[in-house]
């Protein structure tokens, strides 16, 4: 290897005073006055040289960034907190109008294959006392409304509505040509 | 006059480099303050150096020229952001180097001399002894034959390379000044330099046998 060979002090020494001869390459004083010259006009040329409009552009553009990397930057952390909160279950649930921005199941179905049916928990099963038992019985229905990840293109329950629609009984079972009108029990965004 | 007698050991010793720093500073000082005129008396100290470290890296006249003056103008330019954390020598041969680092960059490709020229050529022994005795005129074309293949050598060296066994054996500067220099450890300058003279041992062996 180059890296180990040694070498001796006198080739050292040959060497360095061949290598030193170099030193005598130096130019005569004519080559000196003409640089002189030459840099004195190459000196005055920088200080009166005025710039481009592409390089003062792109110092502007140096300096504008430097000055408003700092504001550039809250503001894009500011917009990034606006845009996590809004995506948050709890802000699109108070905040969205379900006419708006709710779509239907079957609209939903249009997106998404299979989208995921809720968990309905219905607490209040018990008919109210005093009512005839004979002659009426409520049917509980919950509907759910869906809301559209824009980005993830994948639905979401955000509120359902309990439905109590007290039916006539007749014998034999429910007379559904008779209904009395549904009326809304129970409206939530808790699933 | 003999090769021995010209041939000078580092030039300046630690304790005159510091002066020489002091002396520098105060003259940057003085430019900082408004004296623009003081920046030609940097400018008659140094250029004569500074053109022999850019032409033994670069080995062309011409451009050795007109990279000193850039040198020296961008020393100008900046001189007020000159804080004398370092010399103003060293802060002046680090532009210089730059200077002439991206300019070989640039013209990677390009060659100043022909490589043919060096082979099968009768290179005596003794050739500096030979340089001692020998008539004006003998002199002359051995001295012009030998700077050609010094700087043909050169040339096969990396930048890198070059630029180490420049500032050592032909400006004398120190290890330590180089490093500072350069931007690496003494190790690395050491290092360099050893590989450096490996090198140009087997390129000019016929004339140092």
């Amino acid at each position: 290897m180059l890296f180990k060979k040694p070498i001796s002090k006198a080739d050292d020494d040959r060497l360095s005073r061949l290598i030193q001869m170099k030193r005598q390459e130096k130019p005569d004083a004519a080559f000196w006055d003409k640089f002189d010259e030459e840099l004195r006009s190459k000196q005055l040329a920088a200080l009166v040289r005025t710039q481009t409009w592409y390089e003062r552009l792109g110092k502007l553009s140096i300096l504008l960034a430097r000055k408003s990397a700092a504001a550039t930057a809250a503001v894009c952390i500011f917009a990034l907190g606006i845009f996590t909160i809004s995506k948050t279950e709890l802000f699109s649930g108070l905040q969205s109008d379900p006419e708006t921005l709710s779509v239907g199941i079957s609209e939903v179905d249009n997106f998404v294959s299979s989208p995921e049916q809720p968990m309905f928990v219905v607490e209040e099963t018990s008919l109210p006392s005093g009512s005839n038992e004979n002659e009426f019985a409520y049917s509980i229905t919950a509907a759910p409304t869906y809301e559209v990840n824009a980005l993830t293109k994948k639905s979401a329950p955000v509120s359902y509505q309990i439905l109590a629609e007290p039916k006539r009984f007749t014998a034999g079972g429910s007379d559904t040509d008779s209904s009395l009108g549904a009326k809304i029990i129970r409206t939530g965004n808790q699933f | 006059m003999g090769i021995s007698k010209t041939i000078a050991k580092p030039l300046v010793s630690s304790p005159e480099r510091r002066q020489e720093a002091d002396e520098d500073l105060a003259i940057v000082r003085k430019i900082q303050e408004g004296d623009v005129d003081a920046f030609d008396t940097l400018i008659l100290k140094y250029r004569e150096r500074v053109y022999s470290v850019i032409y033994n890296l670069t080995s062309n006249r011409e451009d050795a020229s007109d990279l000193t003056q850039e040198t020296f103008i961008k020393a100008f330019q900046s001189i007020n952001r000159f804080k004398g954390k370092s010399s103003f020598f060293t802060w002046l041969y680090r532009i210089a180097l730059n200077t002439s680092l991206t300019h070989l960059r640039k013209n990677k490709l390009r060659r100043f001399f022909s490589f043919e020229k060096m082979v099968e050529e009768d290179h005596t022994e003794g050739f500096i002894e030979n340089m001692t005795t020998d008539s004006d005129s003998d002199k002359a074309a051995l001295m012009n034959e030998l700077q050609e293949t010094l700087n043909d050598a050169f040339q096969k060296l990396s930048v890198k390379h070059r630029t180490v066994i420049t500032l050592f054996e032909i400006d004398g500067l120190s290890h330590k000044e180089i490093a500072d220099i350069v931007g690496t450890s003494i190790g690395t300058v050491r290092s360099r330099l050893h590989y450096a003279k490996q090198f140009l041992q087997g390129e000019l062996k016929d004339y140092i046998r």
